[in-house]
């Protein structure tokens, strides 16, 4: 039996305070589908990505219907395709890239990650190709993401590919100029990219992963703040180790429902189950806001001082609920900040509260990195590569992960506003500052060696 | 074999009712085998099932516990378990958590509870809670029900629907492993 305020309390985190599962991402090893000719390793990839994935909207809509609590986004992560596409040419790569995005949309789900490559050491040959075929995959499909791992903390931070990566981005905006760069969107930099996000635009499956594995991940900013909300009403003089504590047992109890979803999705596929991420993911809808958080812990804005604090506060407490509530947690699990997908995020930057340098500084504690950042469509490559190399350097030398998706908007300057539509949202495009001051700096290229922190052994 | 019947207490609620009832339970043989006891607003009601060790007859049993009990305030029922005494519930159920949100009006609960019935579904538990902390007084009911494994879950929110749509009720209907999930360790 249960008690009126465990029902009623259930019920309000699903129905008033943005509780659902952000996404479950079903994860394809396609190392079996290895193929000399590329019409064969066309052929193979989708019969195997809808031999396994036919079912899994299906299944998440009825288990999701179960239990009450919407699955938003059903996905499927695939193995890097520079690995397992390695013997193909750049062109052959986007017709591999138009295969996974037919794929995607036979099965139903609404984004294939995958189309990524590791280069933290250095380039493959099928590492080249997938890099320079990325601005065309991204322009010509709709639901494809790519992620490209530069650095990691074991190998240090391969410049050559950061500065191929400024030059990439690039080109992928200017492909997609007539939607604001939206390809850029849907492309991630990554220092020690996990194999197991959940999320896009970073999710693959990693070596060493099973053949078919459920990972997912579940959101709730939403509930956080409202817990956040009700703890300050009944207590006003309430301290930050106890405001600590509340985000810590909510961020279990939002934990909890996405493993009994994803343990249920897989157990119904016949596949493993992975991880729950449980990363506190906003989107543009009300009341389901990160940004709303640093006010509600009582922060005039995200992005005035304090902020740094609040979100090292917040992203450990989600850290340790998770933890607490399933052995099975990976992913990126902590909090994003990702500047257009969130309104309050996106409106501190647009009010001035938030600029690009406090953004850097804060992804030092959060659990990804700068996301979803406009920047003027002038912005050179070089430059790109540099804000890039800096948050390659926060993750490499804290071990922990950090990523880039910067989008240069074409044709547009600071203030003024890009538009990416649906979960993307629309964000105010954000100045650089000293635009072009680190090319002699990034052309060197080479390899930041990795940091004595890698020396574990 | 040693005969089990059961009683059933309700009356004003105050300190000394177990007490008292265990009491008189004993003074007659009567051994109290599972009992469950409730307090609505002020009002108190218990279930014993209890076993008639000394082979004492029903009705010599309710009338000694009513003359015990009435001097309190108490009333007193008493009627022999059923031989098999188990629960008509098919195994073959799933435990679901029905709640509904809205307005308090008469037939709610029987129009609810008239759906879950037609399609055999058994409430295990059912409260009725009203809210006083929303902008309007709501009145919130809980209903635990096992499904049977025949029933389509889809059948059930329909019917569920179709009561809430008259009533201007907001219902959900979830399988219980969600509260668990989210309130237990």
């Amino acid at each position: 039996m249960f008690s009126d305020r465990e029902v009623l309390s259930t019920l309000e985190m699903i129905k008033s305070e943005n509780l659902d599962l952000r996404t479950v991402t079903l994860g394809v090893s396609l190392f079996d589908c290895c193929a000399e000719e590329a019409e064969h390793f066309q052929d193979k990839i989708f019969r195997k990505i809808v031999r396994l994935a036919s079912q899994l909207v299906g299944i998440c809509d009825e288990v999701g219907e179960k239990y009450g609590v919407p699955v938003v986004n059903k996905r499927i992560a695939v193995s890097p395709i520079a690995a397992v596409g390695a013997p193909f040419a750049a062109p052959q790569m986007v017709e591999i890239a138009r295969v996974l995005d037919r794929a995607a949309k036979e099965v139903g789900v609404d984004f294939v990650g995958g189309f990524s490559a590791l280069v933290e050491k250095g380039f493959a040959t099928g590492d080249r190709a997938l890099i320079e075929a990325i601005p065309e995959a991204l322009a010509v499909t709709e639901r494809l993401c790519s992620s490209v791992n530069v650095a990691s903390t074991r190998a240090g931070i391969n410049m050559d590919a950061v500065w191929l990566m400024g030059k990439t981005i690039k080109r992928t905006a200017e492909m997609t100029a007539a939607r604001d760069g939206l390809g850029c969107a849907k492309l991630v930099v990554f220092a020690n990219i996990p194999q197991d996000i959940p999320f896009m635009a970073g999710a693959y499956l990693g070596i060493g992963e099973p053949d078919s594995v459920i990972n997912v991940g579940v959101s709730g900013p939403g509930v956080i703040n409202q817990a956040i909300l009700r703890a300050r009403r009944e207590n006003p003089d309430i301290s930050l180790g106890d405001l600590s504590e509340i985000i810590k047992r909510t961020a279990c109890r939002v934990t909890r429902v996405g493993e009994l979803i994803g343990r249920e999705v897989a157990q119904r596929l016949k596949a493993r189950f992975g991880i729950v991420d449980l990363s506190l993911a906003p989107t543009p809808h009300v009341g389901d806001s990160v940004g709303e958080i640093f006010q509600s812990l009582g922060l005039a804005r995200i992005g005035v001082p304090g902020s740094t604090a609040v979100l090292a506060m917040v992203n450990d407490a989600v850290k340790k609920g998770g933890a607490f509530a399933s052995c099975n947690v990976g992913g990126l699990s902590g909090a994003f900040i990702p500047v257009s997908e969130d309104l309050n995020i996106a409106a501190a930057a647009a009010d001035g509260y938030l600029c690009l340098e406090k953004l850097e500084a804060m992804t030092s504690v959060c659990s990804v990195g700068l996301d979803m950042v406009a920047l003027p469509g002038e912005t050179s490559a070089e430059t790109l590569a540099g804000i890039i190399a800096d948050e390659m350097a926060i993750g490499m030398i804290n071990k922990k992960t950090t990523a880039a998706r910067l989008i240069p908007v074409p044709g547009k300057k600071a203030g003024d506003k890009a538009v990416f539509g649906g979960l993307l949202g629309e964000a105010v495009i954000m100045p650089v500052r000293s635009q072009g001051s680190c090319a002699d700096f990034i052309r060197r290229g080479g390899l930041i060696p990795a940091p004595i922190q890698s020396m574990t052994n | 074999m040693i005969q089990k019947l059961v009683l059933s207490v309700l009356g004003k609620d105050r300190p000394g009712i177990v007490a008292k009832v265990s009491a008189s339970l004993a003074a007659l043989g009567c051994n109290i085998e599972d009992c469950s006891q409730t307090i609505l607003q002020t009002e108190f009601a218990a279930i014993f099932i209890i076993s008639n060790r000394e082979a004492r007859s029903v009705a010599e049993v309710e009338r000694s516990l009513r003359q015990e009990l009435e001097v309190d305030g108490l009333t007193a029922r008493v009627k022999p378990m059923e031989e098999n005494g188990g629960s008509s519930v098919s195994a073959a159920s799933f435990p679901f958590v029905v709640t509904t949100t809205g307005p308090d009006r008469i037939g709610m609960i029987a129009a609810l509870s008239g759906a879950m019935a037609e399609l055999s579904c058994n409430i295990n538990n059912f409260r009725a809670i009203v809210r006083c902390d929303r902008k309007r007084e709501e009145m919130v009911t809980i209903f635990e029900i096992s499904l049977p494994a025949a029933v389509d879950l889809k059948t059930l929110k329909e019917r569920l629907e179709t009561v809430a749509r008259r009533y201007d009720l907001e219902v959900s209907v979830q399988h219980s492993a969600i509260f668990e999930a989210t309130n237990k360790i």
